[in-house]
């Protein structure tokens, strides 16, 4: 069987089966679940999964990461559990993380006080441009 | 899943199997006898955990499809913002959302002064409410007027709750900043600016949008450079001031500050020294 076919079918069953799922969605590394039953999942299980490189519970969501491959992952996911797939989000929380200066830190408050760090996807813009007053 | 209390036919309060509450969706899952077992997640819609008691009561007030929407919504919301959202801003949102509906229909209108401001400083969240409205028209046929979109970004921004990278969140946020920065001139003028002027809220959100420019690398750019030399001339203490400021930038945030940005400085420091200052 496919690697990717292998992590799908089992990060699908550690979650608790597509019964189990609300919603799911990528950004660049990770694959983001909403559960309807929590404890259905276990994170211990999930972070065992042979190319499956960890696990986070973070703002109500269930994270696996994945790594690059995770959009093959997901649209294997999405096949197996009979869910329509979604587009993906442009956020990388996995990038290297870049060593701390002074510099680096005055540049890091500036940036988050110039606003958000997540750059609006594509179809957000285009929502707004279509959207006639 | 076990269901343990009805709060109508279609919603009931559950503990999952590590005895955590959770509020659960579902066409029919309030009619049997309480408590019960249920084994077919997908008879279940949607759960919430970690809603706050106090929130219980809109359950019954608020339109079933109403949170359904407000709840896809929230999580389109917490994957295109940096930071994470209370679990209960489903329900005040919802509520929110709700009462917005009604408005319309009462022919209700709410003023909204804050709306440049805030398309400036939450961009995403403003872009975000945009979206709730255009999904509101698609999928529940409910148009409502433009300035809602305020509403929306706001409920959003007041449900923070943390940042999601740790190490990108700042260690001094823009009042610190704005505090430092007025202390500056503050003892290089040797006087006492009043925090509660009109003046000095103009001038604070001068400081504002001047942090958003260096954050975004975007210095202001207007022609209106040439009289930078001579106001540098006419009003040297404060134009000293403003290097002063300039230094602190250059320390605190490794930014320069443009001949262009110190010529708004200077206007802005000279009056608020002028009108605010004793």
């Amino acid at each position: 069987m496919d690697k990717n076919q292998q992590i799908a079918t089992a990060v699908l069953a550690a979650v608790g089966g597509k019964d189990n799922i609300t919603f799911v969605t990528h950004c660049m590394t990770r694959l983001r679940f909403n559960l309807k039953d929590k404890s259905a999942a276990d994170l211990e299980t999930i972070k065992n999964i042979k190319g499956i490189l960890g696990a986070v519970e973070s703002g109500g969501q269930l994270q696996v990461i994945v790594g690059q491959n995770v959009d093959k992952v997901y649209t294997l996911v999405c096949k197996e559990a009979g869910i329509k797939p979604e587009n993906a989000i442009e956020e990388n929380l996995d990038a290297p993380k870049e060593k701390l200066t002074a510099k680096k830190v005055g540049n890091n408050i500036l940036n988050y006080l110039s606003g958000s760090l997540t750059p609006l996807i594509p179809v957000l813009i285009a929502a707004a441009m279509f959207n006639n007053h | 899943m076990r269901v343990i209390k009805k709060i109508n036919n279609n919603v009931a309060i559950c503990l999952d199997g590590r005895g955590n509450e959770l509020i659960a969706f579902g066409r029919g899952i309030g009619f049997p006898p309480m408590p019960y077992e249920i084994d077919d997640l997908s008879k279940i819609s949607r759960t919430f955990y970690n809603i706050s008691k106090q929130y219980l009561a809109l359950l019954n007030e608020i339109p079933i499809d109403i949170i359904e929407f407000t709840a896809q919504l929230v999580i389109f919301a917490e994957n295109h913002l940096p930071y994470t959202l209370n679990p209960n801003l489903v329900l005040t949102l919802a509520d929110h959302i709700s009462f917005a509906i009604e408005r319309k229909n009462k022919q209700i209108h709410v003023r909204m002064p804050l709306a440049f401001d805030m398309e400036q400083t939450y961009p995403t969240e403003v872009e975000i409410g945009r979206f709730a409205l255009k999904q509101l028209q698609q999928k529940q046929n409910i148009t409502l007027p433009e300035n809602e979109v305020f509403g929306i970004a706001m409920a959003i921004i007041l449900a923070k709750l943390g940042t999601k990278n740790k190490e990108t969140s700042p260690t001094k946020q823009s009042d610190e900043l704005l505090g430092e920065i007025t202390c500056i001139v503050e003892q290089q003028m040797g006087l006492q600016i009043s925090r509660d002027s009109f003046n000095y809220a103009r001038y604070a959100t001068h400081m504002q949008y001047l942090l958003q420019r260096l954050g975004s690398h975007k210095p202001v750019s207007s022609g209106n450079l040439s009289i930078y030399h001579s106001l540098k001339e006419e009003f040297t203490d404060v134009s000293a001031c403003v290097d002063k400021i300039a230094a602190y930038f250059a320390t605190e945030l490794g930014a320069t500050l443009s001949d262009e940005e110190r010529l708004y400085l200077i206007l802005h420091v000279n009056r608020i020294c002028t009108n605010e200052g004793s």
